[in-house]
C-alpha cells in the first residue's frame, strides 16, 4: 500500500504543477473593467499613433477539439496576445468553441462565427467581454447592414424533408441578437456581402460532390426574399466587396478538371462583369488592390506552389511579382488567410502550417516587406481590425 | 474559409468516426470500457520469452474487466487509446510506434482489417477468453503463421479451451451489470462428444444505455456537469466451436457472429454536447486451425473466411446541420496459412510459413473504387539454443497487390518488402537465473484501403510505413520459493524505435483538402520495467504486479518546425501501475492504481494542447462458494474510486466512479 500512497503523492504533485501552469487567471464577472492578467509576446516596436488599435485573429482550431481561439495584436505595445477570449471570459463554458469560420468587427463589437458550436460569439471591442451569442445552426460567414447582421448557414429555418436541406441566410437584430428573418438560398452557402439593401450569397454545394453549386443568390435584405440568382463559377466560396460596388467571389472549382477562378460581379446590375483566371484560395481587397493567395499542386511531385498575386481592379492587370516582394514568401508553409489594414495598408498573411500545430501570422508593409511575425493558435484563418483599444492588455 | 475545406474536414471526421468503430470488428463483444481490471497476473511467456506478457487463467477471471482493452492497461509500454463510453473505440499502441503496427490475433488467426487497419480491442469480450499475450518483440515458438512475424508487436487472444471432469459436460452462466445501465448475460455449454471431440457453444448479450455524467471546469471560471448521451449499445455475440484431436493433430474450428447497434457519442464541444450518429455492425467469420507436433516435424495449418458489414448513419438535420451520411460498408476476405517447423539438430530448429490473404471492400460512397487486395507472406526463421545462449532470426517477405475494381484508374499499388528480425538471449552463469536479451527488428505497415483510396484524401502513391526496433533488457526471477515469497520476478528493457515514411494526413491537393503522405518520422526512446511478486501468508495468497514505463516519443516530421522533436500526441512520458490481489479461502480482494503523466493532444507541446496527468484507482472483491458440484461466484467492483474526471482523447470525457457486479454459476 506504500506504493499506492506514493502514486497518490505523485498525482497530487502533478495536479499542483498543472495548477501552476494556469497563467491566465480569472477576472471579475460583472462590470466593464476586466482585470485580466494576460501576457503578450513582443513581436515589434509599439506605436501609439495608429488609427487601428488592434488586429484580431480567429484561429479555426481542429474540428471536434473545441480549440477555436481568438488572438490579438496590439499596435500600441507591439505585443501579440494568444487566446484572449478565454482570458477575458473565464466563465464562458468551454471557451470560444469548436471550429471558427469568420470574424468581423462592426460598430464597436467583434463577431466570431463558430461553426461547430452553432453560434456567433459577440464581444465588446473595448472590454473584451462577451456580450451575448447568436444561435444559428451551422453558421458560416457574416455581413452587416444598418442595425442587422446577415449570417449564412448550411441549414435553414424552413428545412423540409430533404435529406440534405438547402442552406439559408439569417437576419439578426443587433440590438436584441434575435433572429428576425431567414431566406433559403442554394446548398451550403458560404460568402455573404451586403450592398445597397441587397445580400449576395455565394453557394458552394460543398456537400453535393460532384454536383457543386454555381450560383450567387441575391436576397432583398429588408424582406428577406430571394430576388434572383447569378449564374457564376463552380463551388463558390469567400466574397469581398470593393469601394466601387464590385463583388469578388472565389470559385474553388472541382479540385480536378475545373480550376479555381475569381468572378467579378457588378452588384448594381447583379451580373457577372469579369473573371480573373488565377489560382486562388483566399483574397482581400483594399482600394484598387486585390490581394490573392493561391496554392497549387503540380504533377508529378504534387509539392504545393504558393502564390501571392496583386491585381489592380482599375486597370484589370496583375501587378509586378505580387504583394510579397522581399522573397520571404517561400518561408510560408500554407498561406491560409490574407487581410489588409484599411488604414496602413499593411498586409497580414496567416500561415496554417500543417493544420495541427500552431500557425503563424505575418505582417508585411504596403510595399511587401516582412515587418514582423507571431505564433498563433491552430489554423489561423480570419482577421479583423479594430479602432478601439482593448482594455487590460499590458 | 470556404466550403471545400469544411467538406473535407467533414469527410475526414466521418472517416475517423468510421474508423472509430467501423468494419473492423471481427472479434468479440461485450465491453464496458470503463471498467478496468483490478488485477493482472503478468509474467513471461511459458516458452521463456521475456518480451511476451501473458495474462491468463485465474488472473483473467479475477478481473473486473469486460474487455481485452481493459485487461491490457496494466502492460508496461502499452498505451490504450480510449474514446470512452461503452461502445467507444479502444486501440493499443505499443511503444509509440502506432496502433496499426500491432497485429491482433484471435484463436491463432490474425484479424485483418484492410479498410483502416484498426482493431477495436474494446469489442473483444473477456468472457470466453483463456489467455491474452502481448508480444513486444519476437516471442518464442517458431511454429507460427507468417503474419505473426510481420508486425512490430502482437496481441494474441486465445479462447478458453474446454476441459472436462467426470460428467462430460460443463454449463456456465453469468450475469454482469452495473453503471451506465449495463446488463450482460452470458451462457456457455461445453459437451464432450467423444474421447477426441468436444463442442463449445458460447453466447452473450450486452445492453447498455452508455450514460454517465461528466464535468468540465476551469480554475476560477466555468464549471459544468452534463450527461454523456448517444453512447447506447446493444450487442449479440454467438460463438460455436468444435475442438478435436486425432492422428497426432489437435484442431479447433469456430464460427463467430457479432452484431451490434450503437450510438457514437462524439466529441463534447461548446454548443454541441451530444451527437446523433448511429452505427450497425455485423461481423462474422468461420475459421479453423490444426496443429501437429510430433517428432522432428511440427505443422500448423489455419484458414478463415470473413464478412464484415457496417452501416453508418449521420443525419445532421437532427442537430442543426445539413450533412446526410448514410453509408454501407462490406468487407469480405479469406485467409489460409501453412507453417512447418523442423528440428534439425538438438540445438537448431528452423521453420517456414506462408500465408495468403484476400481482402475486398465495397461501399456506397460516391466514386468509390471497390478495392481488392492480395497479400502473400512468406516467413523463414531459425532458432539456435546451446547452453546459456539462445539466438533467433527470422525474415518475412511480403508481397501486396492492391487493385481498384471500379472507377479510378491508376496502376495497381504493389509492394514487396522484407522484415528481418534477430534476437539473442544469454542466461548468465552468475546470479542465475538472470538473463540478458537484445533484439533488432524491422517491420512495416501497409497503407490501408482508406489511406489509398478514400474519396479525396486517398493517395495511391503511398508506400509502406517502416518501424525499426532495437531493444536490450534483462530478466531475473527467484529460482525457488524463499520464505513467504513464492515468486518474484523483475524485468527491464530499454529500447530505441524509429518510424519512417510514416503515413500521415497533410493538407494537400490544394489547401482545402487533405491527403495521405509518407512524410512522417518519429524517434522513440523508452524504458519498460515490470516487477511481480507472490507471497503466501498462512492461508492468504498475495500477488503484486508493478509496471513503470518511460517513453520519449519525438515527432521528427518537419525539421524546420519549432515543434520538431516534441512528444507525439497523447503519449505520456511516464506511466506506472500497481495491482495487488489477495485471496483467502473463497474470498478475493483486489486493488489497483494506474497513473499516466501529462500529455499533449497534438505534436506541438504547448499550453493549448496540454492534457493533465491522471491516476485511477480500482477496487474489487469476490466470493466463491461451492454447493456440491455447483460453484457460485459473486464479484463487485468499484472503478475510478477517486472519481477522477479525465480524458484520454481531447473532448471525449471518461466516466467518473462506476460500479460493476457479476454473478456466475458453474454446473
Amino acid at each position: 500500500m506504500i506504493r499506492l500512497k506514493t502514486l497518490a503523492r505523485i498525482s497530487a504533485t502533478t495536479l499542483l504543477a498543472i495548477a501552476g501552469t494556469y497563467q491566465l487567471s480569472s477576472c471579475s464577472d460583472d462590470d466593464d473593467e476586466p482585470k485580466v492578467d494576460i501576457t503578450g509576446t513582443g513581436v515589434t516596436a509599439g506605436s501609439s499613433n495608429q488609427s487601428t488599435r488592434e488586429v484580431y485573429l480567429l484561429n479555426e482550431g481542429n474540428m471536434g477539439k473545441n480549440n477555436a481561439s481568438l488572438d490579438c495584436f496590439d499596435y500600441s505595445t507591439g505585443k501579440y496576445f494568444l487566446n484572449i477570449f478565454a482570458a477575458y471570459n473565464p466563465t464562458a463554458t468551454l471557451g470560444l468553441g469548436d471550429t471558427g469560420n469568420d470574424l468581423q468587427t462592426y460598430n464597436g463589437r467583434l463577431y466570431a462565427v463558430i461553426n461547430g458550436s452553432n453560434l456567433v460569439q459577440v464581444t465588446d471591442l473595448s472590454t473584451g467581454l462577451a456580450r451575448g451569442t447568436i444561435s444559428i445552426p451551422s453558421p458560416r460567414n457574416i455581413a452587416f447592414g444598418g442595425n442587422y447582421a446577415y449570417v449564412t448557414s448550411y441549414s435553414s429555418a424552413s428545412a423540409g424533408d430533404e435529406k440534405q436541406p438547402k442552406g439559408s441566410v439569417y437576419k439578426v437584430n443587433l440590438s436584441t441578437l434575435a433572429i428576425e428573418g431567414n431566406a433559403v438560398t442554394g446548398y451550403q452557402p458560404e460568402g455573404v456581402v451586403y450592398s445597397d439593401g441587397r445580400l449576395f450569397v455565394a453557394n458552394s454545394g460543398g456537400y453535393m460532390y460532384p454536383n457543386y453549386e454555381h450560383t450567387i443568390s441575391v436576397v432583398d435584405a429588408a424582406s428577406m426574399k430571394v430576388t434572383g440568382t447569378i449564374d457564376c463559377g463552380l463551388n463558390l466560396g469567400d466574397e469581398v466587396l470593393d469601394s466601387r460596388g464590385n463583388l469578388y467571389v472565389i470559385s474553388t472549382g472541382n479540385y480536378s478538371t475545373v480550376s479555381s477562378k475569381i468572378y467579378v460581379i457588378n452588384t448594381r446590375t447583379a451580373t457577372v462583369s469579369d473573371s480573373i483566371a488565377t489560382s486562388v484560395s483566399a483574397m482581400a481587397v483594399a482600394g484598387d488592390s486585390l490581394y490573392i493567395i493561391g496554392v497549387e499542386y503540380k504533377a508529378p511531385t504534387y509539392e504545393p506552389v504558393n502564390s501571392y498575386a496583386l491585381y489592380n481592379t482599375a486597370t484589370r492587370q496583375f501587378v509586378g511579382n505580387g504583394f510579397i516582394t522581399d522573397g520571404t514568401g517561400s518561408a510560408i508553409t500554407l498561406p491560409y488567410a490574407v487581410a489588409v489594414n484599411p488604414a496602413t495598408r499593411e498586409i497580414f498573411v496567416a500561415d496554417a502550417k500543417d493544420y495541427k500545430t500552431p500557425g503563424e501570422l505575418r505582417c508585411y508593409s504596403q510595399k511587401g516587406a516582412l515587418k514582423w511575425k507571431a505564433t498563433t493558435g491552430v489554423i489561423p484563418g480570419h482577421i479583423a481590425f479594430s479602432d478601439k483599444r482593448l482594455k487590460g492588455l499590458k | 474559409m470556404a466550403a471545400g475545406k469544411y467538406s473535407i474536414i467533414i469527410i475526414t471526421a466521418t472517416l475517423m468516426s468510421l474508423s472509430a468503430g467501423a468494419a473492423t470488428l471481427r472479434s468479440d463483444t461485450l465491453t464496458a470500457p470503463t471498467l478496468r481490471p483490478a488485477i493482472v497476473s503478468a509474467r513471461g511467456g511459458d516458452d521463456g520469452d521475456v518480451l511476451t506478457r501473458v495474462i491468463s487463467g485465474p488472473g483473467l477471471r479475477a478481473m473486473s474487466a469486460y474487455s481485452v482493452a481493459d485487461a491490457l492497461r496494466f502492460t508496461s509500454g502499452a498505451q490504450i487509446r480510449d474514446y470512452g463510453g461503452i461502445g467507444g473505440l479502444k486501440t493499443i499502441d505499443i511503444r509509440s510506434i502506432g496502433n496499426q503496427h500491432t497485429a491482433v490475433s484471435y484463436g491463432g488467426v490474425t484479424i485483418t482489417n484492410a479498410q483502416n487497419g484498426i482493431v477495436d480491442l474494446g469489442r473483444m469480450s473477456l468472457q470466453n477468453v483463456g489467455l491474452i499475450s502481448v508480444c513486444k518483440g519476437f516471442g518464442g515458438d517458431l511454429l507460427r503463421p507468417a503474419a505473426d512475424y510481420a508486425s512490430a508487436s502482437r496481441v494474441s487472444i486465445v479462447p478458453l479451451r474446454p476441459t472436462f471432469g467426470a460428467k462430460g459436460y460443463n454449463l456456465r452462466a453469468s450475469l454482469q451489470g452495473g453503471s451506465f445501465g449495463t446488463v450482460s448475460p452470458e451462457v456457455t455449454w461445453e459437451q464432450r462428444l467423444s474421447e477426441r471431440l468436444a463442442l463449445q457453444m458460447n453466447g452473450a448479450l450486452l445492453s447498455s444505455d452508455g450514460r454517465y455524467s461528466f464535468r468540465y471546469r476551469r480554475e476560477g471560471g466555468y464549471d459544468t456537469t452534463a450527461t454523456r448521451r448517444n453512447g447506447d449499445i446493444r450487442v449479440l455475440r454467438l460463438e460455436p466451436a468444435l475442438y478435436g484431436s486425432g492422428g497426432g493433430w489437435t484442431w479447433d474450428t469456430r464460427m463467430y457472429l457479432y452484431a451490434s447497434r450503437r450510438g457514437l457519442p462524439g466529441a463534447v464541444v461548446r454548443g454541441h454536447l451530444s451527437h446523433v450518429d448511429r452505427q450497425k455492425d455485423l461481423s462474422t467469420f468461420a475459421q479453423a486451425t490444426a496443429r501437429r507436433d510430433r517428432g522432428r516435424l511440427a505443422l500448423l495449418l489455419s484458414g478463415k473466411l470473413y464478412y464484415d458489414y457496417t452501416h453508418y448513419l449521420w443525419d445532421q438535420r437532427r442537430e442543426g446541420g445539413a450533412l446526410y451520411v448514410d453509408n454501407h460498408y462490406h468487407q469480405r476476405g479469406a485467409y489460409v496459412s501453412g507453417a512447418g517447423r523442423y528440428r534439425l539438430t538438438e540445438h537448431l530448429s528452423a521453420a517456414l510459413s506462408a500465408d495468403y490473404t484476400l481482402s475486398a471492400l465495397n461501399a456506397d460512397l460516391t466514386d468509390f473504387v471497390r478495392p481488392l487486395r492480395h497479400t502473400l507472406m512468406c516467413a523463414a526463421s531459425a532458432r539456435w539454443e546451446r547452453g546459456a545462449l539462445t539466438a533467433e532470426a527470422s525474415q518475412v517477405t511480403t508481397y501486396i497487390h492492391n487493385k481498384a475494381r471500379s472507377g479510378q484508374s491508376g496502376s495497381p499499388a504493389t509492394h514487396t518488402d522484407f522484415a528481418p528480425m534477430a534476437e539473442i538471449t544469454w542466461r548468465l552463469p552468475v546470479l542465475r537465473p538472470l538473463s540478458l536479451h537484445a533484439f533488432a527488428k524491422r517491420t512495416c505497415r501497409y497503407p490501408t484501403f482508406n489511406d489509398l483510396y478514400y474519396t479525396f484524401i486517398g493517395n495511391t502513391r503511398l508506400r509502406p510505413e517502416y518501424a525499426s526496433q532495437y531493444d536490450a533488457g534483462l530478466n531475473w526471477s527467484l529460482p525457488a520459493p524463499r520464505g513467504i515469497l513464492t515468486r518474484l520476478s523483475l524485468s527491464g528493457d530499454v529500447y530505441l524505435n524509429t518510424v519512417s515514411d510514416k503515413i500521415i494526413a497533410v493538407p494537400a491537393a490544394n489547401q482545402f483538402r487533405w491527403t495521405m503522405t509518407n512524410i512522417g518520422r518519429a524517434r522513440i526512446l523508452g524504458a519498460d520495467m515490470q516487477a511481480e511478486a507472490a507471497l503466501r501468508l498462512g492461508r492468504a495468497g498475495i500477488t503484486a504486479v508493478g509496471t513503470w514505463s518511460y517513453c520519449r516519443a519525438e515527432d521528427r516530421t518537419y525539421p524546420g518546425s519549432p515543434y520538431y522533436g516534441d512528444q507525439l500526441p497523447y503519449m505520456p512520458r511516464q506511466s506506472a501501475s500497481l495491482a495487488l490481489t489477495m485471496a483467502i479461502g473463497g474470498w478475493t480482494a483486489q486493488a489497483s492504481a494506474q497513473t499516466n503523466a501529462h500529455r499533449y493532444d497534438s505534436s506541438a507541446s504547448t499550453a493549448a494542447s496540454y492534457m493533465p496527468a491522471y491516476t485511477l484507482v480500482d477496487i474489487a472483491g469476490g466470493r466463491e462458494i461451492s454447493l456440491g458440484s455447483t460453484r457460485l461466484r459473486l464479484t463487485a467492483a468499484v472503478n475510478n474510486l477517486l472519481d477522477r474526471r479525465y480524458e484520454v482523447v481531447r473532448c471525449y470525457p471518461m466516466p467518473g466512479r462506476n460500479y460493476k457486479i457479476s454473478l456466475s454459476i458453474t454446473l
